[in-house]
């Protein structure tokens, strides 16, 4: 495919603290458009603190972040969301009081000045495709949702913004069998729609299936590399 | 006690009731967004009426003397949050509940300073004259004050509940993290919500203009009385808060109408603390979430 090799996301000798503590110490990588890339390593390796540098929610202090060849290192977490960037936390961060279709719109809320309701609207309905049991609980608050169901609308919350990439921090954790398999669909269905996918997953074998890279990192650096799709 | 009698207090309580829910209301929009206590709205509704008595007694119309003062006060309000609560967004709660105070304190300053200590008032709005019903005498204003508390509670629901906006100042109260992830700037919405409570504190201050009179001191007894309010009715949902308003309304009525001597200033306040010692959280609120 054409763009295939373009890289979406790179990271140059990316360092960054939690507080005084070092989390990264010199992360360098490079995710092509259209991959599914899964980070593994022990934890405390620096995983979550890759994403969140990514988002802007941890800054960094040395080195550059490129999203399509734009610097985002110093951009505040509203603005790299805006630019296509969606980050699905292990703690999801979900609306508790608001219902599952309130979450699905505010997902989508730095679209609504640009492309308006219907297009949103449409969106819903594909999310809805993707996740059936959201269509059944949208009227429901999201806090009162089964562990499994808040992660799924966590990801749909995550699509509504059309992001080009997506990360997602433990999309599986706590998930029943059935339901791991569901996610790791819904996932390679995306990057087949076009959006590149950077995950942490601890289940490292059920995200090898569908990887294409793998990045292993340990103390807050990346150890090796390797093409899973060959 | 007789049907006039009754019905005279159960308006005036209705009356009351509507100006602490409103009150209420002021303190719950930037509680809900910002979880800090802005203990300067009532100064904003001091502000509201003093400058709407001003501009009418200018001789501007009713309509925009009222439009003029919720301006002027909503910049008040933005400037509150932009040059105070801002800079001080990683104090502590208690800090920045002092630097409001420390704010109203000031607003009532140079409020004396440019008006001087006389109390102002206004004509019920559009000079509507009192309703007689039955035995009771309803004063003009008072179907002013019930009305607009209502247009503005039903104005308040719509705004969080169907617009894109108002959701999204719910989603910063409900997990602020998340709203960034959402791209939805937290500064911007506490902004807003300080200008929306400072508008709605000054519509505030012109309705009861006609009913008590005003003057630099009046904001503080009603941010006391508007917290109460709000805290009986639990400040985390509106609805509780407009509950808590009418409530603690409808008791200071009562008292007031049974109980020769002024005491309702101190028997309302204290039925209130009574209810908040047993139920912590307010009248709706029963779960343990804050």
């Amino acid at each position: 495919m054409m763009g295939q090799n373009r890289a979406i996301l790179q990271m140059n000798d990316v360092h960054a603290n939690y507080g005084s503590v070092p989390a990264l110490r010199g992360v360098s990588l490079y995710i092509r458009q259209g991959e599914i890339a899964v980070l593994t390593g022990p934890h405390g390796s620096g995983k979550t603190a890759m994403l969140k540098a990514i988002c802007g929610l941890l800054s960094v202090v040395r080195g550059k972040v490129l999203f399509s060849g734009l610097s985002i290192h110093s951009l505040s977490p509203e603005k790299i969301v805006a630019l296509g960037i969606a980050y699905v936390d292990e703690m999801k961060l979900l609306f508790p009081s608001m219902s599952v279709i309130d979450n699905l719109i505010l997902g989508a809320y730095h679209r609504h000045r640009k492309e308006g309701r219907d297009k949103i609207e449409q969106d819903i309905k594909t999310v809805y495709q993707l996740f059936p049991v959201l269509k059944e609980r949208r009227k429901q608050y999201a806090g009162t949702l089964s562990g499994g169901e808040q992660r799924m609308l966590a990801i749909g919350r995550a699509l509504m913004s059309s992001p080009r990439l997506l990360l997602l921090d433990c999309p599986t954790l706590g998930l029943a069998p059935k339901l791991v398999k569901k996610v790791m669909g819904v996932i390679s269905e995306l990057r087949d729609q076009g959006v590149t996918i950077l995950l942490i997953e601890q289940k490292v074998r059920t995200a090898i299936n569908i990887a294409d890279r793998r990045y292993v990192m340990e103390e807050g650096r990346i150890i090796s590399e390797g093409s899973l799709s060959g | 006690m007789n049907f006039s009698v009754a019905l005279q207090i159960l308006i005036s309580g209705l009356n009351l009731g509507c100006i602490y829910a409103a009150l209420g209301l002021g303190f719950f929009v930037v509680y809900s967004v910002t979880r800090v206590f802005n203990l300067a709205q009532g100064e904003f509704v001091m502000l509201g009426g003093m400058l709407t008595a001003s501009f009418y007694t200018m001789g501007i119309p009713l309509i925009p003397s009222i439009l003029l003062a919720v301006i002027i006060t909503a910049l008040a309000g933005a400037g509150l949050y932009r040059f105070i609560m801002y800079p001080a967004r990683k104090s502590s709660g208690v800090t920045k509940v002092f630097l409001t105070v420390g704010f109203a304190l000031a607003i009532e300053g140079i409020a004396l300073r440019v008006w001087g200590w006389e109390f102002r008032s206004l004509p019920a709005f559009f000079n509507s004259p009192s309703i007689q019903l039955w035995e009771a005498t309803i004063f003009g204003q008072t179907p002013w004050v019930i009305g607009v508390t209502l247009l503005m509670v039903i104005g308040l629901f719509f705004f969080f509940g169907r617009t894109i906006q108002g959701k999204a100042l719910r989603a910063c109260a409900d997990e602020p993290l998340g709203a960034r992830m959402m791209g939805i700037s937290i500064e911007r919405m506490a902004l807003f919500s300080f200008i929306l409570a400072a508008g709605l504190g000054a519509v505030v201050g012109a309705l009861i203009t006609p009913l008590t009179m005003t003057s630099y001191s009046v904001g503080w007894p009603l941010t006391i009385k508007g917290v109460l309010a709000a805290f009986v009715g639990g400040i985390t949902r509106a609805e509780g808060v407009i509950l808590g308003g009418l409530v603690f309304g409808m008791i200071e009525a009562i008292t007031a109408g049974l109980i020769p001597g002024g005491y309702h200033n101190a028997i309302a306040p204290g039925i209130l603390i009574l209810v908040l010692l047993f139920r912590r959280h307010g009248l709706l609120v029963t779960a343990g979430r804050e």
